[in-house]
């Protein structure tokens, strides 16, 4: 599913070039569950990100669904990631004048899905995550493992083939944390592919394989 | 999709209340005041609009220039130029002329002074101009000499409610059958009047001049060319016309005359000739209020424009969470415009509100009737709908190309979406407001000073405590005993210190004017004429630089003899002698009067200061012939002095209405349309500084709120209040002093153009830009040192913690 060779990136500043990513060779097959582990500044965002097509990379390959997007113009890698990959957040960022109801909704609205097409995948998964009851709420008024369940159901709304999350649980206590891995452990199981960034050596071995960065290297 | 973008957009309004209020009331202030603005302009060019000929109709005014190059302009022309241009031009389908008459007309006990409200006309007006008739109609309405056609408020004032037709009007001793009612005249319409005479009966009245004179020019003409008729070439055939009719009189006397073709529709702003009809708009004053409309809605926009882009740090988030999700860059841009479009509709909604209860007083203030300045029109509002909306959308755009421009990756891990490219757009659009508050107000002050300047400058000529009474009848030689006796009576009472007659008074044109030459030399100079008894001189304060004041000399009832006369210096100085005195004992003369030049005054302003001086020649005048008395008050109870007075005006002159004025009053009345103007100008002056205060508030709110974390760390190492408050203060200082310093050459060129109009006139100052600079420092510091006082004396750890 996804093929990164010799990926490299780098920021200079003044003469120095800073390496944030170096020579990253990765293959991932369809419904893995990986882990990105790696201390502070090791490039394991960016490497996410990278995955997740919001950012750029200076130099190599990355074929996603046999699509080489390297070679994409910007508008065609958006409409890819919009397709096929969910992204969750440490922070969720919720939209914060939304409703719950309403953070779902949205990004059917911008797949020009109808209405009452929405309505019925909206309430599918509301009822799925079991957080029928909360719709009208507005994010604010949400416990943060509630906001993470939003900011997922958000993220699995449109049928995503990839999920990436950037530290799911670095926000929750232990317990809202632990129902999350479960939860993206049964979603794996449905066939969804997850890449997750975490530090949690516990939350890391849900997964299927880690990976281990060290400035911006894979260690192995 | 629509639907989800308005709710997004209302919950955005509700959610940043203040920001909101701002823009929206800064826009609401700033429509209305454009909306007043333009509503008043579309007044102002509406003049003559109801003519249904009004492409073909064209005045003929003229000029004469003299032989050393002085034009002097005439909106009037001589009689005899309507039949000649009628008879010469195919072109010319008819051809109109108009002689303002004024005097008592009466109606059994109704007796009114009609003061130039009366006209004789050819009875071919009707084919030329567009009238109501209510009754009667254009075909009968001349056809007997002694016909009459009136207004329907003139018809009430003489008839009441009794049917007018038919009944007979007295004027100057003469019967008019009144013969049709015409509907009021429009108030924009350049011509006013409310009595129509015929033609006809004036040219009778004295004896053929009116329709043959090629001198006597006191007649507005109006000429009603033909279908296609090109203009350009008729006026090319002027200047032959003018050699045709007046080369003879023109070689012989030395001058140059120039017949002119107006459209009617430049006559109420774009006239710029002498002895215009009363009225008239001033193009200068509609066009710097054009500029501050577009000012201030232009500074209401800007704040809309930076405090949405300023906002844009709160809202990246939202566009990066929104762009991962799966919106593309237009959905975006849509959704931004949306929030803009439903701010933007509701402050012009409420600026159209304001527009509509504010139109009354506004009316009330400009001294107009309101309802003439009713928008009926439905152009009107399309033409202001399409501004709105485009300037909405071009005030939209660049938020919300900014906003959905931003990318997820920066804006998703902090909250540094913003880089220093737009602050530096933004801080040019601060600058930007500022300047042209500046321009504004600098234009305000010098348009105050200058009317200040005006009134308070020394006229040479004593206006203070003047008591003029206005004789309207016309008296012969009879009335000469109680003319000397009404004086004696009321020199007689000590509250008077003296009584004088002339024949004009200052604080307007002197009335009438006659050419004149040095004898032996054939230049020919037009001098305004004045007739004034001996005791004018002195009772005014003039002063005679030479020669001597009249005593006893004798009045020009002989045409024979020589007239004694006193020059102003300006009239020495047309007539060719730099040191006035040396023209007193010369002779000048006119085409019907040999004149000796007993003494020089020294110039005064006779009008307003807008005006240069004019050549003036005093010449003693008959008693029958003085049209004002000026009484020169010494009194403590003025109402028994007006009622002693009125008693013996009634006792002499029981034919004459009471007319008085002040004349202190009267002359400040040449103020009028600059001290209206000044008020206006001061109001959306300050309207427009109320909109961009508004901008700053919001805009420097908003800063300090997102250096709330910069001020608290600041704070934690030591700074002081005053530091923190000082160092954020500097910026909007900075700003304010570039803006003035753009402001400086765009608002002197301004005020400069503008200031060339009047005669005497102020120099420009270097404060009046300092002043606004000033003002708007201090109202940028107070603004913001208030927000940043209350940002440096929060408590750091609250700021600090939330990171």
């Amino acid at each position: 599913m996804i093929e990164l060779k010799g990926i490299y990136k780098w920021v200079n500043t003044g003469n120095n070039r800073t390496f944030l990513l170096k020579d990253i060779n990765l293959s991932i097959k369809e419904g893995e569950f990986i882990s990105i582990m790696g201390p502070s500044g090791s490039g394991k965002s960016t490497l996410l990100n990278v995955i997740g097509m919001l950012d750029e990379f200076n130099e190599g390959a990355y074929n996603f669904l046999h699509e080489s997007v390297h070679k994409l113009k910007e508008k065609q890698r958006a409409a890819l990631y919009k397709q096929y990959i969910g992204f969750v957040f440490q922070a969720y960022h919720l939209i914060d004048e939304l409703t719950v109801y309403e953070n779902i909704e949205t990004p059917l609205i911008y797949q020009d899905i109808k209405s009452s097409e929405r309505k019925a995948m909206v309430a599918d998964i509301l009822d799925r995550f079991n957080i029928v009851g909360k719709k009208d709420l507005f994010p604010t008024q949400l416990s943060g493992g509630q906001q993470q369940l939003v900011g997922i159901a958000r993220a699995l709304i449109s049928s995503p083939k990839l999920l990436l999350a950037d530290e799911p649980t670095g926000n929750l206590n232990s317990k809202q944390g632990e129902e999350i891995m479960n939860l993206f452990s049964e979603l794996n199981k449905d066939g969804v592919t997850i890449i997750q960034v975490t530090h949690s050596e516990k939350n890391a071995a849900y997964g299927s394989r880690i990976i281990n960065l060290l400035d911006g290297r894979m260690e192995n | 999709m629509i639907k989800n973008y308005f709710k997004t957009a209302w919950r955005n309004l509700l959610k940043s209340k203040t920001f909101s209020a701002i823009n929206i009331f800064g826009l609401a202030i700033g429509i209305a005041a454009f909306l007043l603005i333009v509503n008043y302009l579309r007044f102002e060019y509406s003049y003559d609009d109801m003519q249904v000929n009004k492409t073909r109709i064209y005045r003929v005014p003229m000029k004469v220039a003299e032989k050393d190059g002085k034009v002097q302009t005439f909106a009037f022309t001589y009689p005899a130029v309507a039949p000649a241009m009628k008879k010469d031009f195919p072109e010319v389908e008819e051809a109109v002329r108009f002689r303002m008459r004024g005097g008592i007309v009466k109606y059994g006990d109704t007796k009114v002074v009609e003061n130039g409200s009366i006209y004789f006309v050819d009875p071919s007006v009707f084919r030329v101009f567009t009238f109501s008739f209510l009754k009667g109609n254009s075909q009968t309405a001349f056809t007997e000499l002694n016909d009459v056609v009136i207004t329907e408020s003139t018809a009430k004032k003489y008839f009441g409610s009794a049917d007018p037709i038919g009944k007979a009007l007295n004027y100057n001793n003469e019967d008019y059958i009144v013969k049709a009612v015409l509907e009021d005249i429009p108030a924009n319409a350049h011509l006013q009047f409310n009595i129509l005479l015929n033609y006809n009966k004036y040219i009778q009245q004295t004896q053929g001049r009116a329709e043959t004179s090629w001198s006597w020019s006191d007649f507005y003409t109006y000429v009603l060319l033909k279908q296609g008729t090109d203009v350009h070439a008729l006026q090319a055939k002027m200047p032959a016309f003018a050699q045709r009719y007046m080369g003879d009189d023109m070689k012989e006397r030395g001058y140059q005359q120039t017949f002119d073709l107006q459209p009617i529709k430049d006559i109420h702003l774009r006239s710029d000739y002498d002895y215009e009809l009363a009225g008239n708009g001033n193009l200068g004053y509609l066009k710097y209020l054009g500029i501050a409309a577009l000012f201030i809605l232009f500074i209401a926009w800007i704040n809309y424009i930076n405090l949405s882009t300023a906002r844009s740090l709160d809202r990246s988030k939202e566009v990066g969470v929104r762009k991962v999700i799966g919106a593309g860059r237009s959905q975006l841009i849509r959704q931004f415009l949306t929030e803009s479009l439903l701010i933007n509709i509701i402050g012009i909604l409420l600026g159209i509100l304001i527009f509509l209860l504010s139109l009354k007083w506004f009316a009330g203030l400009i001294e107009k009737d309101i309802t003439y300045l009713k928008v009926t029109d439905w152009k009107f509002w399309l033409f202001a709908v399409a501004i709105f909306l485009g300037g909405t959308f071009a005030a939209a755009f660049y938020p919300a190309f900014v906003l959905s421009s931003f990318q997820p990756i920066h804006t998703l891990k902090s909250a540094s979406g913003i880089s220093k490219g737009k602050n530096l757009l933004r801080k040019s659009l601060v600058v930007l407001q500022f300047t042209a508050a500046i321009v504004l107000i600098a234009g305000a002050i010098g348009f105050y000073r200058q009317l200040r300047f005006m009134q308070k400058q020394d006229l040479g000529v004593n206006i203070q405590q003047t008591l003029v009474l206005t004789q309207t009848a016309d008296l012969d030689s009879s009335s000469i005993p109680s003319f000397v006796a009404f004086v004696n009576d009321i020199e007689a009472n000590p509250a008077i210190s003296s009584v004088t007659a002339s024949t004009s008074v200052p604080g307007g044109e002197v009335g009438g004017s006659s050419d004149f030459n040095v004898k032996g030399s054939t230049l020919g100079k037009r001098c305004r004429i004045f007739g004034i008894d001996k005791k004018f001189i002195p009772a005014y304060g003039l002063k005679i630089v030479a020669g001597r004041s009249f005593s006893n000399d004798k009045p020009n009832t002989d045409t024979a003899e020589i007239l004694n006369v006193i020059l102003n210096e300006t009239g020495a100085k047309v007539l060719g002698f730099n040191d006035p005195a040396k023209i007193v004992g010369q002779e000048i003369e006119s085409s019907d009067q040999h004149c000796k030049v007993i003494g020089i005054v020294k110039d005064y302003h006779q009008e307003s200061l807008q005006n240069n001086y004019d050549p003036i020649v005093f010449y003693p005048e008959e008693e029958k012939n003085f049209e004002f008395f000026s009484l020169k008050m010494n009194t403590n109870n003025l109402p028994a002095l007006l009622d002693f007075v009125k008693q013996k005006w009634a006792a002499y002159f029981p034919q004459s209405p009471y007319q008085f004025s002040f004349l202190d009053e009267q002359f400040n009345n040449q103020y009028k349309a600059d001290k209206l103007f000044s008020t206006v100008l001061w109001l959306f002056t300050v309207i427009a500084i109320i909109v961009a205060c508004l901008g700053l508030f919001g805009l420097s709110l908003y800063t300090v709120s997102k250096r709330m974390k910069e001020i608290s760390i600041r704070k934690v190492l030591g700074a002081t209040v005053t530091q923190i408050a000082g160092m954020i203060a500097k910026d909007y200082v900075k700003l304010v002093l570039i803006a003035g310093v753009i402001a400086l050459p765009l608002g002197y060129l301004l005020l400069n153009n503008w200031l060339q109009k009047y005669a005497f006139r102020i120099s420009i100052d270097i404060w009046f830009f300092l002043l606004p600079v000033l003002m708007i420092v201090l109202i940028a510091l107070i603004t913001v040192i208030y927000q940043s006082v209350r940002a440096a004396i929060a408590n750091p750890a609250k700021s600090l913690r939330t990171e």
